[in-house]
């Protein structure tokens, strides 16, 4: 019993300072030229957690073809990573590893919350529910929310749009004509 | 197949309450008991030397307490078999079969995790799909009065009743045919 004791209580954080360094050469256009290679280079980092994945897997397909914009590069360390797409129901249990790999991605970083699930708890957000945390964001700040249960691989590859205009400012895509 | 007599006639050395024959091509199995939980870890030693493996342990919650059954099948020849235990609610240990089937540790930490049912002799019991700092009851245990009771669950195949006390627990007198 003593045993499990231990594995219960985690050892206390070690002391963090975090920090983003101001830019090399603070002009407006290389700024701005630095973002537009951001934007057209993320690399998120592999964080299928349910049904969700699937979709994203999807978008990462031939089919939809995620790598036309960038953000074919899934990377399965966090530490090279810069989008987070949160796909599929956040667990209590999986709630400390979130996070964590969301403190060791390099800033600047983006957060997408794809599907219900992420967003608010989506069908598991009832009275009496005991396993899952009801929305990504109150563990981590969420920049994009792309709904659907699960979203199609369109809707996640708009969400990356999105991202990429709240980097640059500017959408480099046209819009769907059924959107427009 | 492997021959149902032959465990029957084990499990009734080893003190069962109740045996039931089934049929397999019908309910899935061959045969059934509800044993007491003493001897549990010896029929499953019996069972492992025969080359059965464990399918899985659940429990249920009744009013009289938790039953608790053991799937069990041979990949040698066809046949489950299933034994089940009432475990009351005062005084929830069971033995573990950790030490016959390593494997059923982490069905014996998910079981513990629902229901709160302490397994003696598991070397790891720490919660396996709730989060370590889950507060509250084992999310499975149900208002007592919302139990049912044991009679509503009855027995299944054509049974036996071995013990007078146990057949009156379950509201079965003697031998007798089941309708399903
Ligand atoms: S939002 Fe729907 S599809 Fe996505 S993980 Fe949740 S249940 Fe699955």
């Amino acid at each position: 019993m003593a045993a499990s004791k231990k594995l219960l209580t985690p050892p206390p954080p070690p002391k963090a300072k975090s920090w983003v360094e101001p830019p090399l050469i603070n002009l407006k256009p290389v700024n701005w030229f630095f973002d537009v290679n951001r934007a057209m280079s993320l690399w998120p980092i592999t964080f299928g957690l349910a049904c969700c994945a699937i979709e994203m897997m999807s978008a990462s397909m031939a089919r939809f073809d995620i790598a036309r914009f960038g953000a074919e590069v899934f990377r399965p360390s966090a530490r090279q990573a810069d989008l987070m797409m949160v796909t599929g129901t956040v667990t209590k249990k999986m709630a400390p590893v979130l996070t964590r790999l969301y403190e060791q991605m390099p800033a600047p970083k983006y957060v997408m919350a794809c599907g219900n699930c992420a967003i608010s708890g989506g069908p598991f957000k009832f009275e009496g529910q005991y396993g899952v945390v009801e929305g990504v964001d109150q563990l981590i700040p969420v920049d994009v929310y792309v709904p659907g249960c699960p979203p199609r691989p369109e809707a996640i590859l708009e969400g990356v749009f999105k991202i990429q205009e709240i980097i640059t400012g500017h959408r480099f895509w046209p819009e769907p004509r059924e959107m427009a | 197949m492997s021959d149902p007599e032959k465990w029957l006639a084990n499990w009734r050395a080893a003190g069962a309450w109740s045996l039931s024959r089934h049929d397999l091509a019908k309910e899935g199995l061959l045969a059934s008991a509800f044993l007491p939980t003493k001897a549990i870890l010896n029929c499953a030693k019996e069972l492992k030397e025969a080359n059965f493996s464990l399918l899985d342990l659940s429990a249920l919650e009744t009013q009289e307490g938790f039953v608790v059954t053991y799937h069990f099948d041979s990949l040698n020849e066809p046949g489950r078999l299933a034994f089940r235990a009432l475990v009351p609610h005062k005084k929830p240990h069971l033995p573990s079969l950790y030490d016959v089937f390593q494997g059923a540790e982490w069905h014996e930490r998910e079981t513990a995790d629902f229901f709160g049912l302490i397994f003696d002799q598991n070397p790891n019991l720490i919660p396996l799909l709730l989060a370590d700092d889950h507060y509250g009851p084992p999310p499975l245990r149900k208002n007592p009065a919302d139990l049912a009771p044991l009679k509503k669950l009855g027995l299944l195949g054509s049974f036996e009743i071995l013990d007078p006390d146990f057949g009156a627990l379950i509201g079965e007198d003697s031998q007798k045919e089941s309708q399903s």
